[in-house]
């Protein structure tokens, strides 16, 4: 199962889901939610929190939260 | 009426529009979030009461502080429940956008949808049709621009016509949610459908669900298999599922995602070495503009002040009314005012972040740093400008929405050394370090030492969140979902309206705690038991030796003994025996107890107590202190140990009741500011024993 934290660096995939219920409800407000493109712009240092564009927002998340959300498995 | 929206959605820019600098502002009831209200005055010449309400993405608060939306919108007997509300939408992102409206819209209060940030929108490519958005939704959609007001007026004329809720709800929560909401109105029989739902995930935050309802809401839910995160999740997907296509309907974009501006600008804000150079070149820029650009204004309200003492004592009748008047209310009033240049620099600086969306890189950058710690990126804005005054520095922890990490900011900030601390520093190394250079030149001994010393105050900071994360388990996740706002241009009217209130506040809420401790703080050190101040007076006028005396060293000598005959005085014998261990006699007594308005004030008592006369004149204090002797062993009182002692008490002891009372403010309890108190002073004390014991 892919993760968001698997990402490279540019790579666009999509949102399928979410691991971790806690989670879901706030990655959903921000617009974070299953069919919407996610593109990893960049990396912080030292596990830093994530760069991401998701449906064309600019989002910044921890690993965690990153790897709490599924992406689609290419077909 | 109420104003609601998204984070971000330009909400502020419209309420600033809307009522302008008669705004209101105050704390909601409980919680440290502002509440802003304003008069509306419409068209037909009624006047609406609107109300700003806190920014959030749902009616599923993360955080106390955002409790406050959903209560209001929720309690139809709340003092504030709207009439109508006015909801203010990003139209570059209008779907995320949509989910906080249509939840308002299903509790069955009449929404106007103003489609905000058009401008970015078409820069975007985005283009938005109203027309076909207020048919889907079924409520008016009027286009605005926050920044310039336009289509504001439209607003206002739409209100006088009546409003009515939609008929139908987005979400239908009598189907999608049956089991949860027989259960609800099992206990609370009037409440609406998705009132109910609402009840059934919040009522523990709830005010106006009493305990007993609260117990069997837990029973019947529990029966009726509830699952919270679940029926959340379910619930925002159906609402986005309903809301997509109609969105899509009314907008056209156009082709290509070419990287805007705002990316551009970020590959170097944001890179991992860059964007770090940038944030601690703006850090930088914040410390100094607090040093330097408030240093002027601050230096006129102290000369203001001293020559409108003068001017007071010199024409009013001497008698005790006047003394209270220039030496009790007059300084009190000086000690609130001499805070606000570096309040007004810092949050111009702050605000201006917030508004181009700085703010938020600075957030994502800090925060890998400040987690390690228990605090939050923005923690990293309120320490810096610690290191110039914890009072403006504890306001800016307002904008941390995680409740622990702002409580670790505002109980770690006043380690920081501020620069209240700086003329203690100076006095004390200039006395125990002697002035000499080492390692070859480069380094001068006193200077290093008073790095070591803000180094050390940095330290104490940083563990004490570290400790304070360890020890309390926060109940909220600790998280990072944050939104980078595209950049834009500020807009001044918000960064002036933000320095306004925050200065306005200061001067309201903790301004009335300051004066009443300054009163005291002068009637002890003015006032001693029965009449002894007065008639040490009289001895030493009387005396032989005041004969002898210069008359300007006969006056200092009387203000010596004045003070060494008043209440602050006694204290300062009485607390003797306690401080003795730390190398202290009762002259530093006083001074702790006296600096306990500010600081600095510790130069100025010891320039009294020693009758130095002049406390700008460094040396002159600095001879005085070598000469004293303990009267019992006739051994000096200060030795570099007892200055050591001393210096390392200030740098860990909350010797500032200004920052107690900004604290108490920020945090709406006497708790947090009682806790830290006794923290810091008891921190202080234990390392100026062990030092003293050491050393000597």
């Amino acid at each position: 199962m892919r993760t968001a934290l698997n990402l490279q660096s540019n790579e666009l995939a999509e949102v399928a889901g979410f691991a971790d219920n806690r989670m879901a409800p706030m990655l959903l407000e921000l617009g974070c939610r299953p069919g919407n493109s996610i593109r990893l712009v960049r990396k912080g240092y030292f596990h830093g929190p994530l760069y991401l564009k998701i449906a064309d927002r600019v989002l910044a998340f921890r690993q965690e939260e990153a790897d709490s959300i599924i992406l689609t498995e290419p077909s | 009426m109420a104003l609601a929206g998204n984070p971000n959605s330009g909400k502020s820019s419209v309420f600033n529009c809307l009522t302008g600098l008669q705004q209101k502002v105050g704390n909601f009831p409980g919680v440290t979030v502002d509440k802003k209200t304003g008069q509306l005055t419409l068209p037909s010449g009624l006047n609406a009461e609107l109300v700003d309400l806190p920014g959030v993405y749902s009616l599923y608060p993360h955080s106390p502080d955002q409790v406050v939306t959903l209560q209001v919108l929720l309690d139809e007997h709340d003092a504030l429940h709207p009439d109508a509300v006015l909801y203010i939408a990003d139209s570059s992102n209008l779907e995320r956008h949509l989910l906080l409206f249509t939840e308002i819209a299903d509790l069955g209060i009449p929404v106007i949808l103003c489609l905000n940030q058009l401008d970015i929108a078409e820069k975007e490519g985005l283009r938005t049709d109203e027309k076909v958005l207020a048919n889907s939704l079924g409520v008016p959609v009027i286009r605005i621009n926050g920044r310039t007001g336009e289509g504001l007026d439209r607003v206002l004329s739409c209100l006088t016509q009546s409003l009515v809720s939609r008929a139908e709800p987005f979400w239908k929560a009598e189907n999608a949610a049956k089991p949860i909401v027989r259960a609800v109105k099992k206990v609370l029989p009037d409440l609406a459908a998705y009132q109910a739902v609402l009840v059934a995930h919040h009522y523990r935050l709830l005010p106006f669900v009493s305990e007993p309802a609260r117990g069997a809401l837990a029973r019947e839910l529990e029966i009726a298999g509830f699952l919270p995160l679940r029926a959340q999740v379910n619930e925002t997907l159906a609402r986005f599922d309903h809301l997509a296509p109609l969105v899509r309907a009314a907008t056209r974009s156009a082709s290509g995602t070419k990287p805007n501006q705002s990316d551009r600008i970020d590959r170097i804000l944001t890179h991992p070495v860059y964007g770090t150079i940038t944030f601690f070149a703006v850090l930088l820029l914040i410390f100094q503009a607090m040093f330097s650009w408030a240093d002027l204004p601050m230096k006129l309200m102290d000369e203001g002040l001293t020559a409108s003492r003068q001017f007071l004592a010199d024409r009013l009748p001497a008698s005790i009314m006047t003394d209270l008047l220039t030496d009790g209310v007059l300084p009190g009033i000086g000690g609130i005012l001499i805070f606000i240049p570096q309040i007004a620099v810092l949050f111009l600086l702050v605000s201006l972040m917030e508004e181009v969306g700085y703010m938020a890189r600075a957030v994502y950058l800090s925060d890998n740093l400040m987690r390690r710690f228990g605090l939050n990126g923005r923690s990293f804005v309120a320490l810096i400008s610690g290191v110039a005054c914890a009072v403006p520095a504890v306001m800016t922890a307002r904008g941390i929405t995680n409740r622990q990490e702002r409580m670790a900011t505002i109980f770690v900030t006043p380690f920081m050394s501020c620069s209240a601390r700086l003329p203690v520093f100076a006095l004390l190394i200039a006395f125990a370090v002697p002035d000499r250079s080492t390692a070859w030149g480069l380094l001068d001994l006193q200077g290093a030492v008073m790095f070591s010393l803000y180094l050390l105050g940095a330290f104490a900071a940083l563990a004490s969140a570290w400790m304070i994360k360890r020890l309390f388990r926060s109940p909220e996740p600790s998280y990072l979902m944050l939104e980078l706002p595209s950049y834009q241009a500020p807009h001044w009217r918000n960064v002036y309206t933000t320095v306004w209130i925050k200065v306005k506040l200061f001067i309201t809420n903790a301004g009335k705690i300051i004066l009443v401790i300054s009163l005291v703080l002068w009637g002890l050190s003015s006032y001693g038991p029965g009449t002894s101040v007065r008639d040490t007076e009289r001895e030493i006028r009387n005396s032989e030796e005041a004969s002898l005396l210069e008359p300007d060293e006969l006056e200092s000598l009387i203000a010596a003994r004045r003070l060494e005959a008043s209440w602050a005085g006694q204290l300062g014998h009485l607390i003797e025996p306690a401080i003795a261990p730390l190398g202290f006699d009762w002259k530093i007594g006083i001074a702790l107890i006296t600096s306990f308005a500010a600081r600095e004030v510790f130069v100025s008592t010891m320039a009294t107590i020693y009758s130095a006369g002049d406390p700008d004149d460094k040396s002159g204090i600095i001879e005085s202190m070598r000469k004293d002797v303990h009267s019992s062993s006739g051994l000096p009182v200060y030795t570099t140990a007892t200055a050591i002692s001393l210096l390392l008490f200030y740098v860990f002891a909350m010797q500032c009741m200004s920052t107690l009372a900004v604290v108490q403010r920020e945090t709406n309890s006497w708790k947090i500011p009682v806790y830290q108190f006794l923290y810091m002073t008891g921190l202080a004390y234990g390392v100026s024993l062990l030092t003293y014991q050491v050393l000597s």
